[in-house]
């Protein structure tokens, strides 16, 4: 898919298009031919059954996985054939991830694993911590800094992961669009409290696309998710 | 045994990197010790096979015809431990004039001549390798390497002889022999005719045999009548140094091959065991013994380090086969190979330590029980190295991929000291093999033909070159005098001198002029004084070995009816198998009139002058008559050395960097999904690279560090060891030869060793897709 068909609405902030994964030759695609659109400040829960290629969707959408084919765009890039440096520099500006097991690094306690993408950033020492200092008081985990993550409860982890995924966020020279969120989850109570958006992933395709009317809810995830900025 | 073999199988498959790692380093020690083996059990092979073959004599015997009887001597063969005797033949020892064919004027020559009617006999069996053995009167047959070629005329007395052949005596028992008849004549009044006798003895290995021996023939003849009694002890050890200098280093090397394959070995079966502990649980599970599993975890390097060893074994045959062919050349025994027993044991040795290296690593996953093994889900992660990175994290002046990777060796502080030790050996080894390279330069450069590399002489060439005359003197110091590029020079004479006692004739050169500028290095004392009145000479080590003299002794030289006492005033680093003696002009004249007068002239040229142009312009100012020549650089031997230094040390530093590579490979396969999490928060590729490659930067300075003096002692050791098994003491500017800056950047050997083994997986970290790394659990 080439530069010239993508849309011009300023509105779309994410925009696939015929978009497939294959991760072997001749087997089944884990994504097959999806194209959609997602506007800036959307809340979009992505379902299916497991295998269905959901967190393959999510993978290609946040640039940690490139499509076999088709084209994605994520605000003003072309994610698809992103670099990796530059694949690595848009995760950084554009793309916050909490996954489903918080993927916190065991030897790292609390505050350095939020401000782990700071210091990969080249954030400057002192306002990098004042933000991880402001975003653990905001989540209530000031007082398990120090900690490691081992010794966290599952509700505490998911505090420091959502930390960790909006670190960046205020350190940067951000739009003001807004934050637009997908959630992968098979969870339909969780779909329908925080998305007006479900898409429903079967085989790799997408089986439905349906809307309700309403304000996109506060971030609060319960599933691997990726918020863009 | 098949489902362990299966297993064994199928954890290699899973892990071709380390298996592929395994084979590359036992191939480089196999190889190595294969070489360091094969020269060594062939140190002496060429010797004892010509021995061997031609029956060489355990004791060659000088008995005084005057003080025994011909039966009294005849009778000493019959003697218990004598088992095949030769002889008596009559035997004088000259000094003879040497015309050679073609070439004006003669030179003289100390010959030891022994009458023998025919070449063949139960001992000393010598072959006759060019021309035909005397048939008559006049005629004589020289021992291969005296210089003097078929065709010559020797002359003894009034006696001429024509040299009709070349032979060899592989106990070298005379310079040349004639019929039996021929030796009264050439005796004349001066010198005696004595006995040689060969012998053949039941038992003759060791010195001490050879000595009880020896008194068995001195007490079964009258007082007095055994002159000297040389045994094939001394002629095998000196043969020995041709290649046997070469052994000490190339075993060093083998030693550090074996060490690091080792540790690669422990570190590979450990992260096996560490990241395959479900794998424990289910062969566990399904009846595999404690036993079995220890078997199949070893399986996993024996499998890889077998095919390295064969194919270390076929490479440290090739290796071995220039410096073997040398050796075998100096006694046309024909092509010397690596023993079978050498081939056999070297790879089993190194497949019994590997095994052994194994063995702990694996019985960890044989205690194991099967159900924590199971439960354990996965790789254990590593409960260390928190404070580390909890330390690093808050040092802001490094990039925090930098602190992430200085942190990570602190998660497995064994799998960390393995490593070191790994890079340690291979930076040692660095170390080691460019003082050793220097050293073998020095070699090189401190000698007569670096120090003084134009020769000027008369244009004569061959054995008896012609002394220059007075007036020839004056022509070739004139032309010196007024050539630009000439920085200085010494008058050179060059003669043979029989020693008293020993078998081997000594090689004499007097240095007219300042002996020091020869660029021969002093082991100790000091050089000789031109002043006529001082009788004084410079040794090499093998003259004071054999003589059983030292620095300060007084020994005295025979020359015909000259003698003259010398005092032995400086050891000089002349190694090998010759027997070298250094004095002034004046006192060789004094035991050799006949070498009163300079052969040539040895010229050192200025800085920058080009040795070959200057000979060129020398040799065209002093016309036809002369000829100026630039000496031969290093020899095809010592290139070969060194070409086998530098490749021994790049094969250890590949075995050291593997062992990196072995090291980042397991920590980046225990630790891809972390690699991906990073990636997912930002890390670029970079920043991965930096990280992976910081997290064994640490290790390769530490090692470094340590290996300086580590090298330095192995140098230190080993030098010595070399120049004694070339017969010679050492100077001490060829152990003390690391320049400080040079120590400097040797240490960072070790920071490079760490930093290329580690930049392929790190690369591969670096280049994986994020989603596939976070797979990756």
């Amino acid at each position: 898919m080439s530069q010239q068909t993508a849309p011009s609405h300023d509105s779309e902030l994410i925009w696939l298009d015929g978009v497939t994964k294959r991760y072997d030759n001749g087997a089944a695609p884990a994504v097959a031919d999806v194209s959609l659109a997602v506007h800036a400040g959307d809340a979009v829960a992505i379902m299916g059954p497991s295998g269905s290629g959901k967190s393959t969707l999510l993978n290609l959408i946040a640039a940690l996985d490139r499509p076999t084919s088709g084209a994605i765009r994520v605000g003003r890039d072309r994610v698809d054939r992103l670099s990796e440096t530059a694949a690595a520099r848009f995760r950084r500006r554009q793309v916050g991830m909490i996954f489903q097991f918080f993927n916190l690094l065991d030897d790292r306690t609390v505050i350095d694993n939020v401000l782990l993408p700071a210091q990969l950033a080249g954030t400057r020492p002192a306002p990098a911590r004042r933000r991880a200092e402001e975003l653990l008081a905001t989540l209530r985990m000031s007082h398990r800094r120090d900690a490691y993550p081992a010794r966290l409860s599952g509700g505490e982890r998911q505090r420091v992961a959502i930390a960790r995924a909006l670190i960046n966020e205020l350190l940067l020279d951000l739009n003001a669009a807004g934050q637009t969120l997908i959630l992968v989850t098979h969870n339909p109570d969780l779909a329908a409290r925080f998305t007006r958006r479900v898409i429903a992933v079967a085989d790799g395709r997408i089986a439905s696309d349906t809307r309700r009317p309403g304000r996109t809810p506060p971030l609060n995830p319960g599933a691997s998710q990726g918020g863009w900025r | 045994m098949s489902a362990v073999l299966s297993a064994g199988r199928s954890g290699i498959r899973g892990r071709r990197l380390q298996a592929v790692i395994i084979a590359v380093v036992l191939l480089a020690a196999t190889a190595t010790s294969v070489v360091a083996l094969g020269l060594l059990a062939n140190a002496h092979g060429p010797f004892d096979l010509a021995f061997a073959r031609q029956d060489g004599a355990d004791i060659t015997a000088a008995v005084d015809r005057s003080a025994a009887t011909p039966a009294q001597i005849t009778a000493t063969t019959r003697l218990p431990g004598v088992t095949a005797a030769a002889g008596p033949y009559p035997g004088v020892s000259v000094t003879a004039r040497v015309t050679t064919p073609g070439l004006a004027g003669s030179s003289s020559a100390p010959l030891r001549i022994v009458g023998r009617s025919a070449p063949g006999g139960p001992v000393d069996d010598l072959t006759v390798v060019q021309g035909h053995w005397p048939a008559g009167d006049g005629q004589i047959v020289m021992a291969r390497g005296t210089g003097i070629f078929a065709g010559s005329i020797v002359t003894v007395g009034s006696q001429k002889l024509t040299v009709v052949g070349i032979a060899v005596s592989v106990t070298d028992s005379a310079d040349a022999w004639v019929l039996p008849s021929e030796v009264a004549a050439l005796a004349g009044p001066a010198s005696s005719v004595q006995a040689q006798v060969l012998y053949r003895f039941a038992s003759a290995g060791s010195t001490a045999a050879i000595t009880a021996d020896t008194a068995e023939l001195r007490a079964a003849l009258p007082r007095g009548a055994l002159l000297n009694a040389a045994s094939y002890l001394g002629q095998r050890q000196t043969e020995e140094s041709n290649i046997a200098p070469w052994v000490p280093f190339i075993i060093a090397f083998g030693v550090i091959a074996l060490m690091i394959s080792v540790l690669i070995v422990v570190n590979v079966v450990s992260g096996a065991v560490t990241a395959g502990t479900t794998r424990i649980g289910v062969l566990k599970s399904i009846g595999f013994t404690p036993a079995q599993v220890v078997a199949a975890y070893v399986l996993l390097v024996a499998i890889p380090a077998l095919a390295g060893c064969i194919a270390g074994v076929l490479v440290g045959n090739v290796l071995a086969i220039p410096l073997l062919k040398a050796n075998a050349h100096v006694y046309q025994v024909g092509t010397l190979t690596v023993p079978f027993w050498v081939d056999g044991a070297v790879p089993l040795a190194a497949l019994v330590l590997t095994v052994v290296g194994a063995v702990p690593s694996a019985a960890r996953a044989g205690r194991m029980s099967a159900v924590q093994a199971i439960t354990s889900g996965r790789a254990p992660r590593p409960a260390r190295g928190y404070l580390a990175h909890r330390m690093l994290a808050r040092v802001n002046s490094l990039p925090r991929p930098v602190t992430l990777g200085l942190a990570a060796p602190f998660a497995r502080p064994a799998r960390t000291v393995m490593t070191v030790a790994a890079i340690l050996f291979g930076a040692a080894a660095v170390t080691f093999g460019a003082g050793l390279a220097i050293s073998l330069d020095r070699v090189v450069t401190d000698s007569p033909g670096t120090a003084l590399p134009v020769t000027v002489s008369l244009s004569q060439p061959g054995r008896g070159q012609p002394s220059l005359t007075a007036a020839r003197q004056r022509t070739v110091v004139q032309v010196l005098a007024a050539q630009k590029g000439t920085a200085h020079y010494v008058t050179e004479t060059g003669g043979q001198l029989s020693l008293p006692g020993l078998s081997d004739s000594a090689s004499v050169t007097a240095y007219g002029g300042n002996p020091a500028w020869s660029g021969y290095p002093l082991i100790s004392g000091r050089w000789y004084t031109s002043s006529l009145n001082a009788a004084e000479a410079d040794v090499n080590t093998l003259f004071l070995t054999d003589t059983g003299t030292s620095v300060g002794s007084t020994y005295t030289l025979e020359s015909g009816s000259h003698r003259v006492s010398v005092r032995i005033v400086g050891e000089v680093f002349n190694p090998g198998k010759s027997i070298n003696m250094y004095m002034s002009p004046a006192t060789l004249a004094a035991v050799d009139p006949s070498a009163s007068l300079p052969q040539q002239y040895d010229v050192a040229v200025q800085p920058g002058t080009s040795p070959q142009a200057y000979a060129n312009t020398v040799s065209a100012a002093l016309g036809a008559s002369y000829q100026a020549s630039v000496s031969a650089g290093q020899s095809n031997t010592l290139t070969a050395v060194l070409a086998l230094v530098a490749m021994l040390t790049i094969l250890i530093m590949m075995a050291a960097g593997l062992g990196v590579l072995n090291t980042v490979a397991l920590q980046i396969r225990e630790r891809a999904h972390d690699i991906g999490v990073y990636k997912s928060i930002g890390m670029t590729p970079r920043q991965t690279l930096a990280m992976v490659v910081c997290s064994v930067t640490f290790a390769g300075l530490i090692a470094g560090v340590v290996a300086i003096p580590a090298g330095v002692w192995l140098h230190r050791g080993v030098v010595p060891v070399m120049a004694h098994a070339a017969n010679s003491g050492y100077p001490s500017s060829l152990v003390s030869v690391y320049a400080s800056w040079q120590l400097v950047l040797l240490g960072l050997a070790g920071l490079a060793i760490a930093l290329v083994g580690a930049l392929g997986p790190a690369g591969w970290a670096a280049g994986a897709r994020t989603a596939f790394a976070l797979r990756a659990e």
